[in-house]
């Protein structure tokens, strides 16, 4: 006898509906899955068989054959497990085949019958919803997230049993309603920006990052708190929207890093991946549709530390994620595109003995290591970072012992507020002119003839004097300043010590 | 390059007496003493070339001397030389520096790019790894004598001597360079720059002969040209093994008088100086420490140009050495952004410097006198 439930399979961070068909027929007894399944799915066989015969169904010695369709699809993963022990059943007539029409399910399968997390519910919720399917039935654990999607009912399983029970109608379960589409009132963040004493510049550079939606790039001996200052973006950034959260939640679902039990993330991630990353590692790919470090920080802060000693071709791999926001994984079957926009902190010491201008170590390097050590982040990945800022060690003990600084909560009052009158003016700006300068809105000409002196003292370069004005925009905004004035550039220019380490300049730092 | 360089000067005297004096330099293990012994003996550097058997007598390297002696080809390093832009001046050349002429081991030949004079001069040396307080000191002294009309003299290397020489520069001063290799050789490298400025203002200047590498024995030899053409010897910064001590020792020797900047009793870098101020050296706080004692005159400073307000304050917070700028932010009590700002507009006008670890430093020029 033939049966059929919808199930789906993820492409990148998508679901596509899969089509999971069961026939028992007679011959000898066997099981075999055909339509593209890789090996945890060709598994399912020994998970479905065991967890039929536990949950005390019948699991008749027959020829079984698994088809999933659309054939020309990879499928992954042990989300099939549910589909197929359902399909199996209504195959066996212990299931009405009406009771499963218009149902999506997935779900891995304990030997015991009991429904494991799985991941990338969330997606498969987003497919049930677009096609307007019947009701979702999914692993307990995973039923919060997926409820999120309101467009279809979602029926959270803790077994192959109870899914059954209330298929067939003698235990019907209620549809999981999602709680709110509201972040909750106050999501306690576990890091705040009143812990960071001192470092008035890096605190600052912070902020105009969080503004301008900038990079940064952090410079400081070993233990000064460049990380410390890093996990403190993602509270001055704005907060998620609904939609960024359901992106975030949705990467790190497929992932399978989203923790079971959770609804939607409404923290902006942070991530910190090791230097001895590779590219895949970072931009996605690999077996599986696998986000990469750089997706994990959709929305959120990629936190780079010790960034000269990350690999050539990882930090070359960042390029295109920093320009477009996305990145393009190619695999076997065609390319899949992960969102990944992002802040990227930098961390990196300022020299190879990371004592340079550290008032309580002396620094061993010659002036001829710190260049090299500088000159191994490449130009192009260094042009698109707007902020470096040295974080020094404190000279002064009273630093250590004083009050802390602002809270974060205030921090992104004014962040929010650049931001609204940042977007307000590009878009008039745009309404204007759609192209050329007029994005970076009105610039005083003493403010350019400022740069145009600064430039010529501390030796900038043409690309050098563009990126400060882009910072001192943000600056402006930051100071509700509707045209860029000298002030604003001469700020700007503090947060660009990496132009002047590579200006030729008669003396040398050191 | 385009280095100011007087045309080589010819004819005072006799070529053969240049190209012996650089003859005698080239031996190798006869040290500048001797050779100083033997000028004075034989009347001329000529003279002494030619009795050379003679005079070195039954010395262990005799051998070794008199094959460098017959292979040695003087005239050709002459040439190279004045090809390269340099002037040699041998010890009978009346352009060579008196002050050195009297030294107890004065070389028989100096290779000069700019030009050397009979102007006051004063030494500066230190530390190549200076703090920001040694370099503050090092650049307020060498600007303000650069100012008083007084050649500041140092040793082209890192740190304090490179300060001293580029706040001389900024002076509008003069300032030579003695190199512990051939003057074509510029080390280290990170001051080929800052070398051509010196040679456009005042002079580099080195004993060893053009392609010299700069091989470690050859500065301590250096230092005492450092102290010889210099009336006295400013050390700033140094540990207790440092270079500027060996200088010290040749000043005594040549009868320099020696000064030395106090620093702070925590910091390694003031053992030397405060060393010396136990010794007897001068205590140097400002400009007129130094030119008082060698009975020379002080030129007034030009005073700051700069409007009460803020950039003033910050200024005056920076009286007391370099500071951190949360040490101003906290200090001054304006917003981060604020200094920040005012930071870059100060350093637009040459008044204050950022070094490593964010320590803000005045320039000499930003100091308000």
């Amino acid at each position: 006898m033939l049966a059929s439930i919808l199930s789906a399979t993820l492409v990148g961070l998508e679901a596509l509906p899969v089509s999971v068909e069961v026939d028992i027929g007679p011959g000898l007894p066997s099981f075999a899955i055909v339509g593209l399944p890789d090996a945890a799915v060709q598994e399912a066989r020994e998970r479905v068989r065991a967890a039929i015969r536990n949950s005390d169904f019948a699991m008749p010695p027959r020829r079984t054959v698994v088809n999933l369709a659309p054939g020309d699809r990879r499928k992954e993963g042990p989300a099939f497990d549910l589909p197929i022990a359902l399909a199996v059943l209504v195959a066996t007539g212990q299931l009405r085949p009406d009771v499963v029409r218009g149902y999506l399910a997935l779900g891995e399968l304990a030997l015991d019958g009991s429904l494991r997390p799985t991941p990338g519910t969330i997606a498969v919720a987003q497919a049930a919803g677009a096609i307007g399917a019947r009701g979702l039935m999914v692993p307990e654990p995973n039923a919060r997230e997926a409820a999120v999607v309101e467009e279809v009912p979602v029926y959270g399983c803790t077994t192959l049993r109870a899914a059954v029970e209330h298929l067939a109608g003698s235990r019907p379960l209620a549809p999981l309603r999602a709680a709110a589409g509201q972040p909750p009132p106050d999501p306690a963040a576990p890091e705040d920006l009143v812990e960071v004493r001192g470092q008035a510049a890096a605190r600052r550079a912070l902020e105009i990052a969080a503004a301008g939606g900038l990079n940064l790039l952090l410079v400081g001996p070993p233990g000064v708190g460049k990380t410390m200052l890093a996990r403190r973006l993602p509270t001055i950034l704005p907060p998620l929207q609904r939609a960024e959260a359901l992106e975030v939640t949705t990467i790190y679902s497929v992932a399978g890093l989203l923790p079971a039990y959770s609804g939607l993330l409404w923290r902006r991630p942070f991530r910190a991946p090791h230097h001895t990353a590779t590219a895949s590692a970072l931009i996605g790919g690999g077996a599986g549709s696998r986000p990469g470090e750089v997706t994990l920080a959709h929305h959120g802060v990629l936190f780079l530390d010790e960034l000269p000693e990350f690999r050539h071709d990882a930090l070359e791999a960042l390029r295109q994620p920093l320009e477009d926001g996305v990145v393009s994984v190619a695999r076997a079957a065609g390319t899949v595109r992960h969102p990944a926009r992002f802040a990227l902190i930098g961390a990196m010491n300022p020299c190879p003995c990371g004592f340079r201008g550290d008032p309580r170590r002396e620094c061993t390097c010659t002036p001829a290591q710190v260049q090299r050590y500088l000159a191994r982040l490449s130009g192009p990945l260094l042009d698109r970072i707007d902020l470096h800022v040295e974080v020094p060690r404190p000279a002064a003990i009273e630093v250590l012992t004083g009050p802390g600084g602002e809270p974060s909560q205030a921090v992104r009052a004014r962040v929010v507020a650049a931001r609204a009158r940042a977007a307000v003016r590009e878009g008039r700006a745009l309404a204007r002119a759609p192209r050329g300068p007029a994005r970076w809105g009105l610039v005083e000409p003493e403010a350019l003839a400022f740069l145009r002196a600064a430039s010529d003292r501390l030796g900038l370069g043409a690309r050098a004097m563009e990126r400060t004005l882009r910072v001192a925009r943000v600056i402006a905004d930051l100071d509700a300043a509707e045209a860029v004035g000298s002030a604003h550039v001469a700020e700007a220019l503090q947060y660009r010590v990496l132009d002047r380490a590579r200006a030729p300049a008669l003396d040398t730092l050191c | 390059m385009n280095f100011a360089a007087p045309p080589p000067d010819r004819g005072t005297i006799a070529e053969a007496e240049v190209a012996a004096s650089v003859g005698l330099g080239l031996l190798p293990g006869v040290g500048p003493r001797t050779i100083r012994r033997w000028l004075d003996a034989a009347g001329s550097a000529e003279a002494v070339w030619q009795m050379l058997p003679g005079l070195l007598g039954a010395r262990a390297d005799r051998d070794e001397v008199l094959a460098a002696w017959r292979s040695a080809d003087p005239g050709t390093v002459v040439g190279t030389a004045r090809a390269k832009g340099m002037a040699v001046i041998a010890f009978a050349d009346p352009a060579y520096p008196s002050r050195l002429r009297a030294i107890p081991d004065p070389p028989p030949a100096l290779y000069v790019r700019g030009r050397l004079d009979e102007a006051a001069a004063v030494a500066i040396v230190g530390s190549r790894r200076a703090t920001p307080y040694g370099r503050a000191a090092a650049e307020r002294l060498a600007y303000d004598l650069a100012l008083a009309g007084v050649t500041v003299v140092s040793g082209l290397a890192r740190g304090i001597d490179g300060a001293a020489h580029q706040a001389a520069l900024e002076a509008g001063g003069r300032t030579v360079g003695v190199l512990g290799c051939g003057v074509d050789v510029v080390y280290p490298r990170e001051h080929r720059r800052l070398a051509a400025a010196v040679a456009a203002s005042g002079a580099l200047v080195s004993e060893f002969s053009p392609g010299t590498p700069p091989l470690p024995g050859h500065f301590p030899r250096r230092n005492r040209l450092i102290s010889g053409l210099a009336l006295g010897v400013v050390v700033v910064e140094g540990t207790e093994d440092s270079g500027a001590l060996v200088t010290v020792e040749y000043a005594l020797d040549q009868g320099r008088e020696v000064f030395a900047v106090p620093g702070s009793i925590f910091s390694p870098r003031s053992r030397a100086p405060h060393a010396l101020l136990r010794e007897g050296a001068r205590v140097v706080e400002r400009v007129e420490d130094i030119v008082h004692e060698l009975g020379l005159q002080t030129a007034r400073p030009r005073a700051v140009d700069i409007a009460p307000g803020d950039e003033a304050r910050l200024l005056a917070l920076l009286e007391a050495g370099p500071r951190q700028v949360d040490d101003l932010v906290e200090a001054s009590g304006l917003p981060a952004p604020r200094i920040a700002a005012l930071i870059t507009t100060l350093e637009v006008r040459g008044l204050v410097r950022t070094l490593p670890g964010q320590m803000v430093m005045q320039t000499p020029r930003g100091v308000r006198r």
